[in-house]
């Protein structure tokens, strides 16, 4: 479905992400674990098209993306949940669903899209009419990930969905991820939490100076002594487990 | 007594249209524009030379002013609206000043001079010479303005451009074409600040480009600022106030020996000090609610990031 080859990207002289190849096939969930400016962020503006790729290829669907405007790209079926939530503080939850709509054209599609998805998240039903700033962080979380959703995506890429969130909420923001996935939702997920984001993906990738220096599946990524000691931590429980 | 009043509510009228379309630019989806007065010009200036030497009828006149101030807002939207902030503000104060020097120096346009003989509104053979009639004519259109904005902000451009307003990047990954709305933005206000012009033009019968230079551009910002960025209601109270209080202090000043003659200035002085006031006082303006979130503010519209 995705297809990364050889990317490179820079942020004026510095360069970022240093050669990265990725694939993610229909249904999966593709997690990248790395610490704080690996890189991880960067190569999701990437592929959302906000920051120009300097090199390689991307293909969604066997199409190329790279060279496209942010607002094709999710046209074409990827959506992107950015760090740190993002919410529109001063629009309604309402209107930050309609805004995840934007792409879309059919108006009674988006209407029942809203209505499923206020059974999945209680809390759109019950705030509608109030302004994203005043729900809390999780909540906030919640709306960002239906957010996404509202576009109809192929792929959703999301970006460490758990940060700064209660542990208690961390857990809900998972559980929802593995509903998705049991939905057959395709999802790109990058965390810091490691352990989580193993916990629900397939395969993952980890990243480091902006390249990724490990890549296998679920259980093996876990049983790795590398993994083990720089991002699980021996014998240490993460929360959202 | 009576016609310096309709006198009033008329200027009262264009204020009002030049604030909500200014509004649109910035309250709705977020952009700077230092020059919006150019617009205003741009407007009086094709209608005048419409009416005046190819005598068109005004209803036309009017209406290629408003598109024609549209375009050129367009133009200068389509290269400049990737700048942020202060640079936008920046190419705008610019672009406003650049435009009266060059209306200055067409003798097409009258030059210095100014353009002169420009005749009162007809619409269906009835001239709205008198000053009840042109008031029916702004008032209509003022109308036609608000209803025009409250439309716009409840409809998926307004949602698109508040999602602009509020965060650029977010707004992308949401599917929304930035630079086309924020273009969208620019047209749109930029083609009702031509309406103000077409109808200023048409009330006072004479135009000459120092109207529309830099301190109107102020002047419609205070106006927007006071009422509260984004607030619809808002801009029509700071027109309102704004064109009323210099004839008010106009009064008082009269009232007080001395004063007028010491400080001709005393307007401009009282202006700046509500201002000052105002960004103390009530930063989110007159009608501005606080919101939760980001608070768009004079402060932040300049990149003044409030102290926590």
């Amino acid at each position: 479905m995705l297809r990364i080859r050889n990317l490179h990207t820079s942020y004026g002289n510095v360069h970022v992400i240093k050669g990265v190849s990725l694939h993610i096939k229909a249904g999966e969930i593709v997690t990248i674990i790395g610490a704080n400016g690996a890189g991880k962020s960067t190569l999701l503006k990437t592929i959302s098209g906000l920051i120009p790729a300097t090199g390689g290829e991307i293909d969604f669907d066997n199409r190329p993306v790279i060279g496209l405007s942010a607002d094709r790209i999710v046209r074409m079926g990827i959506s992107h949940i950015p760090e740190g939530r993002r919410i529109f503080a001063q629009l309604s939850v309402g209107d930050n669903l309609e805004l995840g709509a934007f792409s879309r054209s059919n108006r009674e599609s988006v209407i029942e899209d809203i209505d499923r998805l206020s059974t999945l998240f209680p809390i759109i039903k019950k705030r509608y009419h109030q302004k994203g700033g005043t729900l809390s962080g999780g909540e906030q979380q919640m709306l960002a990930i239906a957010r996404a959703l509202m576009s109809s995506p192929k792929l959703i890429m999301m970006d460490e969905p758990s940060m700064g969130l209660a542990p208690k909420m961390v857990h809900q923001v998972f559980r929802i991820i593995k509903d998705l996935k049991e939905m057959g939702t395709t999802i790109l997920l990058i965390e810091q939490n490691a352990r989580a984001a193993l916990s629900v993906a397939d395969r993952g990738y980890v990243m480091e100076m902006g390249k990724f220096i490990l890549d296998g599946e679920r259980l093996s990524l876990m049983n790795n002594s590398e993994v083990k000691r720089a991002y699980l931590g021996k014998g240490y429980k993460e929360v959202g487990e | 007594m009576f016609a310096y009043l309709l006198h009033i509510l008329i200027i009262m009228a264009i204020y009002t249209i030049l604030t909500l379309s200014l509004n649109l630019i910035i309250g709705f989806s977020g952009q700077v524009s230092l020059g919006h007065a150019a617009f205003y010009g741009i407007g009086a200036y094709i209608s005048s030379i419409l009416v005046v030497n190819f005598g068109a009828p005004y209803g036309v006149a009017l209406v290629t002013a408003a598109a024609g101030a549209g375009i050129f807002g367009i133009l200068l939207g389509i290269p400049t609206l990737r700048l942020k902030d202060d640079y936008l503000a920046i190419v705008t104060l610019g672009f406003g000043l650049i435009l009266v020097v060059v209306a200055l120096n067409i003798d097409y346009l009258g030059g210095t001079d100014g353009f002169m003989g420009i005749p009162s509104p007809v619409f269906f053979g009835v001239k709205f010479a008198s000053k009840t009639r042109f008031l029916i004519v702004s008032v209509l259109l003022v109308i036609v303005t608000i209803l025009f904005m409250y439309r716009i902000k409840a409809s998926r451009i307004g949602r698109a451009f508040s999602a602009i307003r509020d965060d650029e990047t977010v707004a992308q990954v949401m599917g929304v074409n930035t630079t086309k709305y924020k273009v969208t933005a620019f047209g749109i206000g930029s083609a009702f600040a031509g309406i103000a012009g077409s109808l200023y033009s048409s009330y006072v019968h004479f135009i000459d480009p120092h109207t529309f230079s830099l301190p109107t551009s102020i002047l419609i910002l205070c106006m927007v600022v006071l009422g509260g960025i984004g607030n619809i209601a808002g801009s029509i109270v700071g027109a309102g106030i704004l064109t009323f209080l210099p004839e008010l202090l106009r009064v008082v000043i009269k009232g007080i020996p001395g004063i007028s003659d010491k400080f001709p200035d005393f307007q401009t002085l009282a202006y700046g000090l509500l201002l000052v006031l105002i960004i103390i006082i009530r930063p989110q303006g007159l009608l501005g609610r606080s919101k939760s979130g980001r608070k768009f503010t004079l402060r932040s519209l300049f990149g003044i990031k409030n102290r926590a």
